[in-house]
């Protein structure tokens, strides 16, 4: 994500951010990032976790974050960076992929029963990872679709279309369509 | 007007611009099914934001403003690794525990195993071991007078020799040994070894030996 932004900007001269503004800045952000996390990783620890890490990636960046540009942006993709990263280093586990076959599987149920409704939490747990974290951005932390697509690496149409997908299945497993 | 769901989830993510909004919105006023779709995506969104928005007034854990403030916290990389590894993994107090109890097994068993045995099969009896049969006779009588020691001594030998004599299973079953029996068709046991094996190894033909008298020619 940082390459791409440097090709974007490479012309620009960048006045960073001075690092104490960037902790006050971090410090600020922090109720939205540990949301964001929570809605990725589900366990609050875990979320936590993530954060810790974002934090430790951005302080460690410190000279990428641009005084001009919103900070806010920059943390979610660092975050979201870091999830990918999490779950990659997780590997190839049955835990990654079960929870994306399950929701294709509950995805051609026509009618959930009442008794079958999953929870919010674990509605979203069920989604690709791609479509949870569209939603996440958008639908949770209320960022534009330029934001996220931005955030995401991702053409607009791409994350619309994972929005949409998303929803669909959301809709579904909750037992409201 | 018809209006496709992306453009319902794009109005309520807010990315219409004014005109289509107002579009929107005045469709749906005299359409209830319409209002009624919008309703479904607006139901969606408010629900993730009331099952996450409590997080916002949570309040931030001690070590994530430590962590935000560029406290470097070893603690922290420590279990974000316990976090990412996968949880079959041993722990190490358990790897020495099993370690320990092998090298234990392999201490102590030859040990164990050269200790002689207390019973042993002899001709398909169970009889006491030398150690055993030793301790029987000697040990436990060592405190008693010779003559009854002898007595014992005496008793254990012809006890140990009624064991031994019981009747094993090798040989009981030979004199009556199955044949087959062509002219019935089935397996005979009959009363006594018959030289059998010997003339069956030269018999011209013919799987199993048959006594000449029931010997038919075979074509």
């Amino acid at each position: 994500m940082e390459e791409n932004g440097s090709s974007e900007r490479s012309v620009e001269v960048w006045r960073t951010v001075s690092v104490p503004d960037l902790r006050r800045q971090l410090v600020a952000l922090l109720p939205r990032l540990r949301r964001f996390a929570r809605a990725l990783a589900r366990n609050a620890a875990d979320a936590d976790d993530l954060v810790q890490l974002a934090l430790e990636r951005a302080l460690a960046r410190a000279g990428q974050a641009r005084a001009d540009s919103d900070l806010g942006g920059w943390m979610y993709g660092i975050l979201r960076n870091a999830w990918i990263d999490e779950l990659r280093s997780r590997g190839r586990r049955a835990r990654l992929f079960a929870p994306a076959e399950a929701a294709r599987h509950e995805g051609d149920d026509s009618q959930p029963r009442q008794a079958e409704l999953l929870s919010v939490q674990e509605a979203l747990a069920r989604l690709p990872q791609e479509q949870r974290i569209a939603v996440a951005l958008v639908l949770i932390e209320g960022l534009s679709y330029k934001e996220a697509a931005h955030i995401m690496q991702v053409p607009i149409g791409t994350l619309t279309s994972r929005l949409a997908r998303g929803r669909e299945a959301l809709q579904k497993m909750l037992g409201d369509s | 007007m018809k209006f496709d769901d992306e453009t319902l989830m794009a109005y309520v993510d807010g990315e219409l611009d004014a005109r289509a909004r107002a579009a929107l919105e005045a469709a749906a006023a005299c359409d209830p099914a319409l209002a009624q779709r919008i309703a479904l995506q607006q139901r969606l969104r408010a629900r993730l934001r009331r099952e996450f928005d409590p997080v916002l007034a949570e309040p931030v854990p001690e070590r994530l403003l430590a962590a935000a403030q560029g406290a470097a916290t070893p603690e922290a990389s420590a279990k974000l690794f316990e976090l990412r590894r996968p949880q079959a993994r041993w722990s190490w107090p358990q790897l020495a525990a099993l370690a320990a109890s092998l090298l234990l097994g392999a201490l102590l068993g030859p040990w164990l195993l050269r200790s002689p045995a207390s019973f042993v099969t002899r001709d398909g009896a169970l009889v006491a071991g030398d150690t055993l049969a030793h301790a029987l006779s000697q040990q436990l009588a060592s405190s008693q007078p010779a003559d009854l020691r002898r007595r014992r001594s005496a008793s254990a030998s012809a006890r140990t020799a009624g064991i031994t004599a019981a009747p094993s299973c090798s040989g009981a079953s030979s004199p009556g040994s199955p044949a087959w029996s062509a002219a019935t068709g089935s397996w005979k046991h009959s009363p006594r070894p018959s030289p059998g094996p010997v003339v069956a190894a030269i018999a011209p033909r013919g799987p199993r030996y048959r006594p000449p008298s029931q010997r038919v020619s075979m074509r």
